[in-house]
């Protein structure tokens, strides 16, 4: 496969990058360093895929086992409280419910903004612990909490 | 509106990405903390060869038998560290892998920068006391211009060795360490949070 084909087909799925960046990056700087990561980790590595799973579960795991690995330039962000969330919000924003979401997500711990943003995108419980890596049971736990921390922050959505 | 929904349409793209997605990929260098680390050892091993041919190229410059003894236990320690580094070199992937799940990926990567820093416990308990006792006697000897048994004759020649000894390997051990840490040090706390954050500790 060609560069030019192989970018193509990382555009279609461009979306489930975009979205896992923009939970983890804390600056444009990062966000360019773990996007050019993430497009040259898929370069590389593609050669071996061999479509056992879906092109989309291949990057989505790409793409969260490159964002954990590399070396961030600033500390992680952690809101911990909601009204310091609160402050982070622009009301201006186009898609105010989805920027809301984003800022909600990125106050849990980092491993519990990948296993939301699995759930969200549609992977059942067992699907996410076998790309996470943990047990089913732990993956229920870990997302039943993360819920709840969401619907607090989220109650008007 | 659901959760879902909003998170399904809420995936757009920005101009950053749109950038990496039309960049040349040959362009681009891998900023993996392991890749730094292949280089990392490569250079190390690079040094190590040329330090070894500089011990070998003293042998023919050098009279003094400890020093011999001193030569050759390096260079054979030295040969040692740089099989263990290729080792280590061969076997930390370039890449990502994505087959592995994320807690996979984060203890290889966790298990790659302790290996490395075994090595250099290695290099600093087997290579340093040795190299600097063979510079210390080849210093001594040439600069009193007296044999080696001469120069140590004197007990307190053997005292001032055993603290430099004593003084020098700690200094370096502390020293890489903490180099080390400031290199990796957070990274490696990073991983290990991670790591405890999905159920484990190490």
């Amino acid at each position: 496969m060609s560069e030019k084909e192989f970018l193509s087909q990382l555009k279609e799925h461009q979306n489930i990058i975009y979205k896992l960046v923009r939970l983890y990056a804390n600056s444009a700087e990062d966000k360019k360093d773990i996007y050019q990561e993430i497009v040259l980790q898929a370069w590389k590595t593609y050669p071996a895929f061999r479509g056992d799973a879906k092109f989309g579960t291949w990057l989505y795991r790409l793409c969260l086992n490159t964002i954990f690995t590399l070396q961030r330039k600033k500390n992680r962000i952690d809101y911990t409280d909601t009204s310091q969330y609160e402050e982070q919000l622009t009301t201006t924003s186009v898609n105010y419910e989805a920027e809301r979401l984003y800022k909600a997500i990125r106050t849990l711990p980092e491993t519990e903004r990948a296993i939301i943003s699995l759930h969200l995108d549609g992977y059942d419980n067992k699907e996410i612990s076998g790309i996470i890596g943990i047990t089913s049971n732990l993956t229920g736990v870990k997302l039943h909490r993360a819920k709840q921390q969401l619907a607090n922050l989220l109650k008007d959505i | 509106m659901d959760l879902e929904n909003i998170w399904k349409s809420s995936g757009e793209s920005d101009k950053i990405l749109h950038q990496a997605l039309h960049k040349d990929i040959s362009t681009m260098q891998s900023k993996l903390p392991l890749k730094k680390l292949k280089n990392s050892l490569l250079s190390g091993m690079v040094w190590a060869v040329l330090i070894t041919a500089g011990y070998m190229a003293l042998y023919f410059f050098v009279n003094i038998w400890q020093v011999y003894i001193a030569l050759t236990t390096l260079i054979v320690f030295n040969i040692w560290i740089m099989i263990e580094s290729w080792k280590l070199y061969k076997s930390i992937p370039e890449t990502i892998t994505p087959g592995l799940s994320v807690k996979q990926e984060l203890e290889k990567n966790y298990a790659g920068f302790k290996d490395w820093w075994r090595i250099q416990q290695r290099v600093s308990l087997f290579v340093y006391p040795i190299a600097v006792a063979g510079g210390f006697i080849l210093g001594g000897t040439l600069g009193s211009g007296k044999s080696v048994e001469a120069f140590l004759y004197k007990p307190q020649m053997l005292m001032i060795l055993a603290i430099t000894i004593a003084v020098v390997v700690p200094v370096c051990y502390f020293g890489a360490k903490w180099m080390f840490g400031i290199a990796y040090g957070k990274h490696l706390n990073n991983i290990k949070m991670l790591i405890s954050e999905l159920g484990n500790t190490v």
